[in-house]
């Protein structure tokens, strides 16, 4: 814990260990560059099984079977973009019949580059004004990961989706990775 | 021969130590109308996701066999699905299109013709198989004997069951049932 509210960068193999601590077993998604080194150690893990998945949808739909037959929380990763192509999917699996998914969902498009000094590019922006309040319009909450708190921040999102079967999403804003080595 | 005739078919060659994942429309409607079972899970919507969700499924229980049952519409919304079951090969994994050429859901609409079989092929299933109801009287018994990841192609021809009941399982009890049986 970092206690005195400065920022904390953590390398993605620290993340990456965080979450096999916390019983992450299985994660699938569409990469996005914001968790560039995380994936590469997915992908090299063989303690986490890692499916990239062609689509977001099918992502959820796999993170989804696997959490329903296993009782366990699956991750899946996905850039802000992919709410677009895995929205169905997202309402009538997780939320329709209450199986917790934990998602990592990249926030392209907060910061905009011409506007903001660092930023992402125009096709960003709209998605970036929209992600959180789509989300949280169909009834999944919201966790902004941070560079202070992202150990504990994830750790709310997964008793938060454990205890109401319910998927939650960890927002990571490019410009505040909280990764040193993303 | 139509669609209703290839599930009783299928769940003749099936016990309930399968885990079924039926696709959202008719053939759910069907299959909970004819014989519904604690270890089918019915999907209500997710159009295209069905193998997914029973990949998830048989990577989640390897101990058990998971059989997939979709309609060529189905299929048709999302092909990649079948690129990931040949990334993946699940020996588990019975992914079963029950083709009649049509949207049966939605009033009988024409589907697209495309050569799924070979299509199945080039994306690495262990086994494909195609079959006419109308002709092939044979049990599928050989087809859940071999080792997965297995495509079957069931040609039937359009047409529903008369006078059943709309889909009338809940959702909660849909996976509440499907979970105690795991």
């Amino acid at each position: 814990m970092n206690d005195n509210g400065k920022k904390k960068l953590i390398t993605s193999k620290h993340y990456y260990d965080f979450l096999l601590k916390s019983g992450i077993k299985f994660v699938s998604g569409v990469p996005c560059s914001t968790v560039n080194k995380l994936l590469h150690y997915l992908h090299a893990s063989d303690e986490i099984r890692y499916i990239p998945a062609p689509r977001e949808d099918i992502a959820i739909s796999l993170s989804f079977g696997y959490g329903m037959s296993t009782g366990e929380l699956p991750l899946v990763i996905m850039q802000n973009s992919g709410i677009g192509t895995s929205l169905d999917a997202i309402m009538t699996e997780p939320l329709l019949y209450k199986v917790p998914i934990l998602m990592l969902i990249t926030w392209r498009g907060f910061y905009k580059k011409g506007l903001n000094e660092i930023g992402d590019e125009p096709q960003h922006w709209l998605w970036g004004d929209v992600t959180k309040l789509i989300l949280e319009s169909i009834g999944i909450k919201c966790f902004i990961l941070d560079s202070v708190n992202q150990y504990e921040t994830t750790k709310r999102a997964i008793e938060y989706s454990k205890t109401s079967r319910k998927p939650s999403a960890l927002l990571l804003k490019r410009n505040e990775s909280i990764y040193e080595d993303r | 021969m139509k669609t209703a005739d290839a599930l009783i078919k299928i769940f003749r060659s099936t016990n309930p130590n399968d885990l079924i994942i039926l696709s959202d429309g008719k053939i759910s409607t069907e299959a909970l109308y004819l014989n519904e079972s604690q270890n089918h899970f019915y999907m209500l919507g997710s159009m295209g996701q069905a193998s997914m969700i029973g990949l998830g499924v048989a990577i989640g229980r390897p101990d058990r066999r998971c059989i997939v049952i979709e309609g060529d519409g189905n299929l048709l919304m999302n092909p990649a699905s079948m690129i990931v079951v040949g990334q993946c090969k699940p020996k588990n994994l019975f992914h079963i299109i029950i083709d009649n050429g049509v949207y049966e859901t939605t009033g009988s609409q024409e589907t697209i013709t495309w050569n799924m079989t070979s299509i199945a092929k080039q994306c690495g299933y262990n086994s494909i198989d195609e079959i006419d109801l109308k002709k092939d009287t044979e049990n599928l018994n050989v087809y859940f004997d071999k080792i997965g990841p297995i495509f079957l192609r069931i040609k039937v021809e359009p047409g529903s069951l008369p006078n059943v009941p709309s889909f009338n399982k809940a959702p909660l009890k849909i996976i509440e049932d499907f979970k105690n049986q795991l």
